[in-house]
């Protein structure tokens, strides 16, 4: 276990540093930078001006010097200057961190909470209308884009209560954050409870032709044992995975939902970020959602162990 | 309980009696309903992109301010936006540019992620090794999130969005395709082929390739949906296609959430215009995957 | 062990001339069991009767594919639907037709007065599920017994069925078990309710050699102990040599043949069992013929012809020796040849005592 454990740290460690160089890379081939953005808007380019810029920001250093005072600093937990807010990177991201996760968080009950056991009813239920549309439903959820659900959502509020419920001040208390996240929660989750609803059809089904489901009809097990207790603590297994890895993703679909809500969140922010060139702002950004997914994939495994009573990290 | 027993019914349902392709095409129609019913809405979406020039009442492209943010009527069926441009015309020509970007990425990165996986999975040893570590970094960001990335660094063009939407694509299919090439590669008719003095190269080709295809297909067709569903959300943040194009991501972002208000067609159309591209595309790939993946099979 | 057995043939056979014992519990009765196909109408049981005596071991042989298993799957009502379809006959225990019964009535027979033991241990036990409370699961349904009594009859069975550290194991999960040890808790399952019919469905196949005949010596000494009566299916006549009372032959989805095991071997009926012998070498130290083991073993030739496309007459004819006009016409009758032996072919009569062995 112990040295499956520092195999694992360590691969995560390479994953991460891989991850770091592709993202750095990828920032510095991207046409125009903070300076030029800068220039640009300013309506007027004067290349001393705009060369002590870049060199105040250290963007005239070779790209590896960059990246070398990017890690060692990150490393020690400095993340640098926004290029826009000029405010420390820290400063900026803390806040809006929280707000992402818990709608993360919401999102993802959503969708385990109607995603799971619609998902067994559906294969119980294999070909009957109810699995139609249970499928046509789970269908939808993969094809609408999050973006337009939310504008009908936001629509469909102007219409009815002629108010949109969209993020303007920090809220009051839980209750009433809550209460402005459950749409775009719900929104995002939608997919989500669609991918885990047809994983754990598919799973379901696939167990529900294993011998042992037939070794368990044949010693008198009831529809229900069958399919809630023998299947369902099988057809579990893969889906733990996929829930796990949904759940570091949804950073993706929050992406679009938090600039259409408006709401202050990292995803929101991450979009902002790019569009100015703000390099610390976005490498640190990813860094961390890279991080964020490594993380849950490893905890998604030692999960599994613990649920699947066949895998051992013995060595 | 035996009492009554249609055979020819039950038969029918089985799909006995199937001949010859237009046979198979039928049994396919009644097998898989909703598949069918994908087809239809992808065969649509397919017209509409080749004969766009043709349907679309109007120049997709052409400005008039009279008629700015004109409601649905006999000349703009689905109205006309800010700049006073057919929406209709628009959501037509914009099925162009999704199948472009659709096919375009999922055919670079299924092309990509083929190479690599049945390199990955036949040579083994030092190549796989360093291949299961880029693909572990490429999948440690979300699909939209390295999209983003990849669009922001190659700058807004349709080739671009290609590139950048087949990129994250690739890691799937490497990891398909290997897996496969894997348990292939232990099958005695690649033993016999080794066995027979047949090249290594042209084992892989002729031999543990084609064997891939039905599984690769399967993930395409989920791709493809999954790459018009990208294409749309970078156009929608305005680092997909760049304006002037009619890209139904692109007609959502100008500042749809104030039209919602005002213009709520703006806001209707182009958003059926995606979901139902995408949504018959995922009809018709879960028919083919029940058709080609024997593990679903009855 | 082959001793005896052949021994309790032998008495059997002397006591009851009639191959049917009077104290019937299970009677298959012209069952047909059909699949739905693409390919057609799969006849995968097609009239195949055959009564089961009260503690009697009865065989059931035949190639892969020739409808034993399905035959088996039928009298538990576990075909899989679609494609399969039980179309006609009856099932009877102890007179009361199985397939008149509704499922929650169903559900009371399987386990409980009819088990069984299927081919894969390896696959057939739920992975996730200790062995435990696997075995305990008919308990709890049928007995009543708490978690607690199931799971001291678990290690009770266990210990029946003769591993070590009952204790231990059923706290353990399949995959800490060899398969020869799985299907040792596959019958202490089938068995831990004291049913009156064990099916056990090749039971053997997919065990190393060695393990083979600890395992159907434990089904015969159990059998023995607890009076049940048992269904055995086999490909391997060597298996039915050592441990069943009465034989049925089954081929493309019909019995061919059916007699006691001794008479069957010494004397068959039809072309195709005739042909299943003489592809065993151990064949003639049983029929106490040595010039078979000088012999070399035959095949039958061609293959199991697809039960979806069956020909109008015998549809052992095209591999048959024998086989003339009249076979390819016409479908034999089955039919009493000897005193409880019965055959469909339509040259019984060339093949008696085994003169073209």
């Amino acid at each position: 276990m112990t040295s499956y454990l520092v195999r694992r740290f360590f691969l995560m460690l390479l994953t991460l540093i891989g991850m770091s160089i592709v993202i750095f890379l990828l920032l510095r081939l991207m046409p125009g930078n903070i300076a030029d953005i800068m220039f640009d808007s300013a309506g007027f380019v004067d290349p001393a001006e705009k060369a002590a810029l870049e060199k105040e920001l250290g963007l005239d250093l070779p790209i590896p010097v960059q990246y070398w005072e990017w890690i060692s600093a990150l490393v020690v937990g400095d993340l640098g200057f926004s290029y826009v807010s000029e405010m420390p990177a820290i400063d900026e991201l803390a806040p809006r961190i929280p707000i992402t996760v818990k709608l993360a968080l919401m999102a993802l009950g959503f969708s385990v909470l109607f995603g799971l056991p619609l998902g067994v009813i559906s294969a119980v239920r294999q070909d009957t209308m109810l699995d139609y549309v249970l499928r046509v439903i789970s269908l939808s959820g993969l094809s609408l884009p999050s973006f337009w659900l939310a504008l009908l959502i936001l629509m469909a509020f102007v219409t009815y209560l002629g108010e949109i419920p969209i993020y303007t001040d920090p809220p009051d208390n839980l209750w009433d954050e809550l209460l402005l996240y459950t749409i775009p929660a719900a929104a995002v989750g939608f997919r989500t409870s669609a991918i885990i609803m047809r994983l754990t059809r598919s799973s379901m089904l696939e167990v529900l032709r294993q011998d042992y489901i037939r070794t368990a009809r044949s010693k008198g097990a009831t529809d229900n044992s069958v399919n809630y207790y023998h299947a369902l603590k099988n057809a579990v297994l893969p889906v733990t995975t996929i829930i796990g890895f949904e759940a570091a993703f949804l950073i993706g679909g929050l992406i679009i939902t938090e600039t259409v809500f408006n709401i202050p969140g990292v995803a929101h922010f991450l979009v902002e970020a790019i569009l100015m060139r703000d390099y610390p702002i976005v490498q640190n950004l990813v860094m961390f959602i890279a991080v964020v997914v490594v993380l849950i994939n490893f905890i998604v495994d030692l999960l599994y162990a613990v649920l699947d009573p066949r895998i051992k990290y013995a060595d | 309980m035996a009492a009554t027993i249609d055979h020819d019914a039950e038969l029918a349902k089985a799909g006995a009696g199937v001949e010859g392709k237009w046979g198979a095409f039928l049994y396919f129609c009644r097998r898989y309903p909703l598949g069918a019913a994908g087809g239809v809405i992808s065969l649509l979406f397919v017209l509409a992109a080749i004969f766009a020039d043709v349907i679309a009442p109007h120049d997709p492209l052409a400005t008039n301010a009279a008629a700015s943010l004109s409601a649905p009527d006999q000349s703009f069926v689905m109205g006309a936006d800010m700049m006073g441009r057919d929406v209709y015309s628009r959501i037509i020509h914009g099925a162009r540019i999704s199948l472009a970007v659709g096919i375009g990425s999922t055919l670079l990165g299924g092309l990509l992620g083929v190479i690599i996986g049945l390199m990955s999975g036949y040579l083994l040893g030092w190549f796989d090794l360093v291949m299961q570590r880029i693909i572990d970094i490429m999948q440690a960001l979300p699909l939209l999130v390295m999209a983003l990335v990849m669009a922001a660094s190659l700058g807004p063009s349709l080739e671009n969005t290609i590139i950048a939407i087949s990129i994250p694509l690739i890691p799937q299919v490497a990891r398909v395709i290997r897996s496969n090439t894997l348990s292939l590669r232990e099958m005695p008719f690649v033993e016999a082929a080794q066995a027979l003095g047949m090249s290594e190269f042209r084992i892989a080709i002729r031999h543990i390739l084609p064997n891939t295809m039905a599984p690769f297909i399967v993930l395409a067709t989920a791709q493809l949906s999954s790459a018009i569903l990208t294409e749309a959300s970078l156009s929608f943040l305005g680092l997909g296609i760049p304006e002037p194009h009619p890209s139904w991501g692109r007609m959502l972002s100008e500042s749809a959430a104030e039209y919602v208000r005002t213009a709520p067609w703006l806001v209707i159309f182009p958003g059926i215009a995606i979901s139902l591209a995408v949504f018959g595309t995922n009809l018709l790939g879960d028919a083919i995957r029940d058709l080609l993946d024997p593990r679903q099979r009855n | 062990m082959v001793d005896t057995v052949n021994e309790n043939i032998a008495s059997d056979t002397g006591a009851e001339p009639v191959a049917v014992p009077q104290d019937t519990i299970l009677e298959v009765d012209r069952l047909q069991t059909y699949f739905y196909t693409r390919g057609g109408i799969v006849k995968a049981v097609d009239d195949v009767s055959f009564q089961l005596g009260r503690g009697e071991t009865l065989g059931i042989v035949g190639e892969s594919g020739c409808g034993k298993s399905i035959t088996a799957l039928s009298i538990l009502r576990l075909v899989p639907s679609p494609p399969g379809r039980i179309i006609g006959g009856e099932v009877r225990l102890e007179g009361r037709n199985l397939l008149d019964c509704d499922e929650d009535e169903m559900r009371d027979i399987r386990g409980n007065e009819i088990s069984m033991i299927f081919q894969e241990p390896m696959t057939s036990l739920n992975p996730v599920i200790t062995i435990g409370r696997q075995i305990g699961e008919a308990l709890i349904l049928h007995q009543g017994m708490s978690q607690n009594e199931a799971m001291e009859k678990a290690i009770e069975m266990l210990a029946l069925v003769r591993i070590p550290e009952p204790q231990q194991r059923v706290k353990e999960y399949p995959h800490q078990l060899s398969g020869g040890m799985r299907q040792r808790v596959m019958i202490a399952m089938a068995l831990s309710c004291n049913p009156k019919v064990l099916i056990a469905d090749e039971p053997t196949t997919a065990l190393d050699v060695t393990i083979q005949a600890q395992i159907l010596e434990l089904i015969v000494e159990l059998k023995e102990k607890l009076g049940t009566a048992v269904i055995l299916i086999t490909h391997d006549l060597g298996v039915v040599a050592e441990t069943t009372q009465r034989v049925v032959v089954m081929y493309a989805g019909k019995k061919v043949e059916e007699a006691e095991v001794l008479d069957l071997f010494q004397n068959p009926m039809h072309p195709y069992t005739q042909g299943l012998l003489s592809s065993i070498p151990s064949l003639g130290i049983l029929s106490g013929d040595s010039s078979q083991v000088e012999e070399r073993l035959t095949e039958i030739p061609g293959m199991v012809p697809a039960l979806n496309d069956l020909p109008v007459g015998c549809a052992f004819a095209p591999r048959c020796p024998y086989a003339d006009d009249q076979c390819i016409a016409a479908y034999p009758p089955y039919e009493e040849r000897s005193s409880g032996h019965w055959a469909a072919c339509w040259h019984s009569d060339k093949l008696g005592g085994r003169t073209h062995g």
